[in-house]
């Protein structure tokens, strides 16, 4: 070899070093591939983004005129509820099924290289979670403006993170199902739409029929409504034996989702 | 002889390492189908010894070559040691960080540029944004694709995306580099390039496992030899004794 040329090639090739922290690293994974997902999500441009936050406004537009004018409902400040249900239903739907589709597209990346796979999950979770953080900060605006102020509407965050929580851990459970049975994402599709109906979204559980109020208030996205509700509308602190289980519940689907999901994970680049 | 001094704690430990697979016979993978099946027993499948009870160390700095036929487990071992699959059975130990460099491609996303799957590899190197703009230039120039930073990548042809995939996995400072028939792509240019890239790699005392069909490439570069056959390991040693053997005992067979 000529000396010239080696030389060239050193300096060509130095490798690149990383000193961070393993966690650090990990976050940055999730952000990469959260931003590839965002921008595949909306067309790789604004007007795409926009587009996605008028789908469940114009949703609520419709719910709206219907309950407004056709079925009138009598609840107390059913603009709000309305929307607040809404937007959080939307949420739940898009992380839950969005998990599924992640795992599909990033199994060619999980077959060259290896890397937590549970990354893939929180990354499509944060996807679908930045949206919200948006439309819910649009909805306290609202409700600071139009409606009325109170401390007490701080702790409507709980909610938030529970129902993050709550679409992350769900999200690895179907995660795990996908990889073996392709068809769980028109299931849950299926359910998703049947559960809009069992979920005290444009309904409150006091004036509807036993066996459904009962259902709404077993649902956990209905519990997590209940609390941001109390919170944000109508200062009414929840019970807190409510409040405790909601949370329990949510933590253990999450940890339980990670978990199963991490015990599996390995068939993602064997099966996929 | 060199390796034997050197030989103070080994990289890579495989002890009794089996991988089966089982591959369905039935086309489709739903819900449905499993509930059908049950119902009539019709659910089979094909259990596949991929890799069956290897055994074998690999110490630091040195380049090892795996050689065999097509489906003798050459991949799915280079996949145990990357992490990539799990073993059935049996114990992986590697002891430092490891760079994978897998057959065509590093499992690219289509819809985005050059540039931004540059990003996303890094980061899985463990590299942040900051860390790697810098060396954007530099990596697209190596993979003379600099007019084509911002082009999506399925507009590429294959030879430019395994170009690309190789001049970020080299970037790598990983003490351990796995390469799955990389050096066999891209043109002559290209391919001295990537040769001179792995005499450096060696010389800086990287530890490198290399499956290969190129009998060239082996002998020059590899310091010991296994032979896979059916995944097994059916010899070891210096490429002077194991490419002979391969060629006369198991490819003829």
């Amino acid at each position: 070899m000529q000396p010239t040329t080696s030389n060239e090639m050193a300096a060509i090739v130095a490798p690149v070093i990383s000193k961070a922290p393993k966690w650090k690293q990990y976050l940055n994974i999730v952000k990469e591939l959260a931003i590839v997902d965002f921008r595949r999500k909306y067309h790789d441009s604004y007007l795409g983004y926009f587009w996605s936050m008028l789908n469940p406004l114009l949703r609520f537009g419709v719910y709206h005129f219907v309950f407004s004018y056709l079925f009138v409902s009598r609840l107390h400040k059913f603009t709000l509820y309305l929307l607040t249900g809404v937007f959080f239903w939307n949420f739940f739907g898009d992380a839950t099924s969005s998990a599924m589709g992640a795992v599909q597209a990033r199994s060619r990346l999980a077959k060259k290289i290896y890397f937590p796979r549970y990354l893939i999950v929180f990354s499509s979770s944060l996807t679908a979670f930045i949206s919200f953080a948006i439309n819910t900060l649009l909805i306290f605006v609202i409700v600071l403006i139009f409606d009325h102020v109170n401390f007490l509407q701080l702790m409507a965050l709980i909610p938030f993170v529970l129902l993050a929580l709550l679409a992350t851990g769900i999200g690895f459970i179907l995660a795990t199902l996908y990889v073996h049975f392709k068809d769980i994402i028109q299931i849950w599709g299926v359910l998703i739409t049947m559960g809009f109906w069992l979920t005290p979204i444009m309904y409150d559980p006091k004036y509807v029929p036993g066996p459904l109020a009962t259902v709404a208030l077993l649902n956990p996205v209905g519990r997590i409504l209940v609390i941001l509700r109390g919170f944000l509308l109508y200062d009414n602190v929840p019970p807190w034996t409510f409040t405790i289980s909601t949370v329990l519940f949510c933590v253990s689907i999450f940890l339980f989702g990670w978990w199963i999901f991490s015990k599996y994970e390995h068939r993602i680049a064997e099966y996929l | 002889m060199s390796t034997e001094l050197r030989n103070t704690s080994d990289m890579i430990i495989l002890e009794n390492i089996s991988k089966v697979f089982q591959i369905p016979h039935e086309k489709t993978k739903t819900l449905f189908h499993k509930l059908r099946s049950f119902s009539n027993r019709g659910y089979t499948y094909e259990t596949l010894h991929a890799l069956k009870n290897i055994s074998l160390r690999v110490n630091p700095g040195e380049f090892v070559g795996f050689i065999g036929k097509n489906g003798s487990g050459k991949t799915t071992l280079l996949r145990v040691i990357a992490r990539i699959y799990r073993p059935s059975s049996g114990k992986v130990i590697v002891n430092e960080e490891i760079s994978p460099l897998m057959e065509l491609g590093l499992g690219f996303d289509d819809n985005f540029s050059s540039r931004d799957n540059i990003f996303v590899y890094g980061a899985l190197l463990g590299l942040s944004r900051a860390e790697m703009s810098g060396y954007i230039d530099e990596i697209l120039s190596f993979a003379e694709l600099e007019k084509f930073a911002d082009t999506r990548l399925d507009k590429l042809s294959s030879g430019m995306r395994v170009r690309l995939a190789f001049s970020i996995a080299i970037r790598s400072s990983a003490p351990i580099i796995l390469v799955d028939e990389v050096l066999a792509v891209g043109d002559k240019i290209f391919a001295a390039k990537c040769r001179d890239v792995f005499r450096r790699f060696k010389k800086e005392g990287r530890t490198i496992v290399l499956v290969s069909h190129s009998m060239s490439d082996i002998q020059e570069y590899c310091d010991r030899v296994f032979v896979l056959d059916h995944g097994e390991i059916v010899g070891e040693g210096k490429p002077t004794e194991m490419i002979p053997f391969y060629n006369t005992k198991i490819l003829q067979s």
